[in-house]
């Protein structure tokens, strides 16, 4: 996905499915890894965070478990009790660039190349593998 | 050989998948391979519309994991006896719940090698459990014997950006 052409509506199914779920795990990991954080400082408890709320601790628990339906409304009122709140921001598809497979196609063999890095290794004088190279994963698979 | 050459042969003869997000732009920080099963699950459209959805939940969740999102046990759990290092992600909404199982090759690399219905599976110690740990296991030898899985139960030692908890039973 990532490309909202007007060939492509209407949106599929799974693509929307797909992005609605993704949303919901940004948003609730980001929570989650908050309150983690908060909790190992010492700053609050789920039980702390129920008072604060007005609510009973397992409906902390339950809002803290799996990314739910939880409203955006409960959202703001869990990081609110944390004195936190969310800053957002909307990206264009377009303005990001693309996850790329990226394919060795010069005629070096792929040893010396390897070595450039530790992440990269060599199968034999032509093949490469798989890295992780920063924040993009590469794939050379055939060298030479 | 290495695992990480073997896994580069695994996805030559197309035995392994490497999980990549669908949304444009998103970083990788984690990796993660998937068998055929999984990848064509993944790939192709389903007639049922429930089930598309479905699918398409189930690749963001699978994600989560790739992109470095915190982790935590609700997400990805252990399975007993912890010796076997057979993980499980799960994910849970919307129903049926799916539960990927697979194992550690290093740390931050998973290889998911099977799934199933949670519905399916019944109480933790069933016999459809066990048949699908055996799965999983019997994945693992399959595509890297006679390497062993990453086994440990501090999940620091498997993935960055775990958060602290109970991983396993």
């Amino acid at each position: 996905m990532g490309n909202t052409s007007s060939e492509n509506w209407p949106l599929k199914r799974r693509d929307i499915a797909y992005y609605r779920q993704r949303q919901k795990n940004r948003v609730f990991t980001a929570l989650v890894a908050f309150f983690a954080d908060e909790a190992r400082q010492g700053n609050v408890t789920k039980k702390e965070l129920a008072i604060r709320l007005g609510r009973d601790p397992a409906q902390i628990t339950r809002w803290l478990s799996a990314p739910s339906n939880f409203e955006l409304d409960t959202l703001s009122d869990i990081l609110l009790a944390m004195g936190a709140e969310m800053d957002h921001e909307i990206v264009r598809f377009q303005d990001r660039s693309e996850v790329e497979d990226i394919y060795c196609t010069t005629g070096t063999d792929a040893n010396s190349r390897a070595f450039a890095s530790d992440n990269v290794v060599p199968l034999n004088a032509k093949e490469a593998v798989c890295v992780t190279s920063g924040s993009t994963i590469r794939y050379i698979h055939a060298c030479g | 050989m290495s695992i990480d050459a073997l896994i580069s042969w695994r996805i030559q003869e197309n035995a392994l998948y490497p999980l990549k997000p669908r949304a444009r732009g998103a970083s990788l920080k984690r990796r993660m391979y998937v068998p055929p099963e999984i990848w064509e699950m993944l790939q192709r459209a389903h007639e049922d519309e429930q089930m598309e959805d479905r699918l398409g939940s189930l690749q963001a969740d699978l994600e989560l994991f790739v992109e470095g999102q915190p982790i935590d046990p609700k997400y990805l759990f252990l399975l007993y006896p912890a010796r076997q290092a057979v993980w499980e992600i799960r994910s849970v909404r919307p129903a049926p719940s799916i539960r990927v199982l697979g194992l550690f090759a290093k740390k931050n690399v998973f290889v998911a090698t099977n799934f199933a219905f949670r519905e399916d599976l019944g109480e933790w110690q069933s016999r459809e459990w066990k048949n699908v740990k055996r799965a999983a296991l019997a994945g693992w030898r399959r595509l890297f014997h006679p390497y062993d899985p990453l086994e440990s139960t501090n999940i620091q030692n498997l993935v960055t950006g775990a958060i602290n908890g109970k991983y396993f039973k």
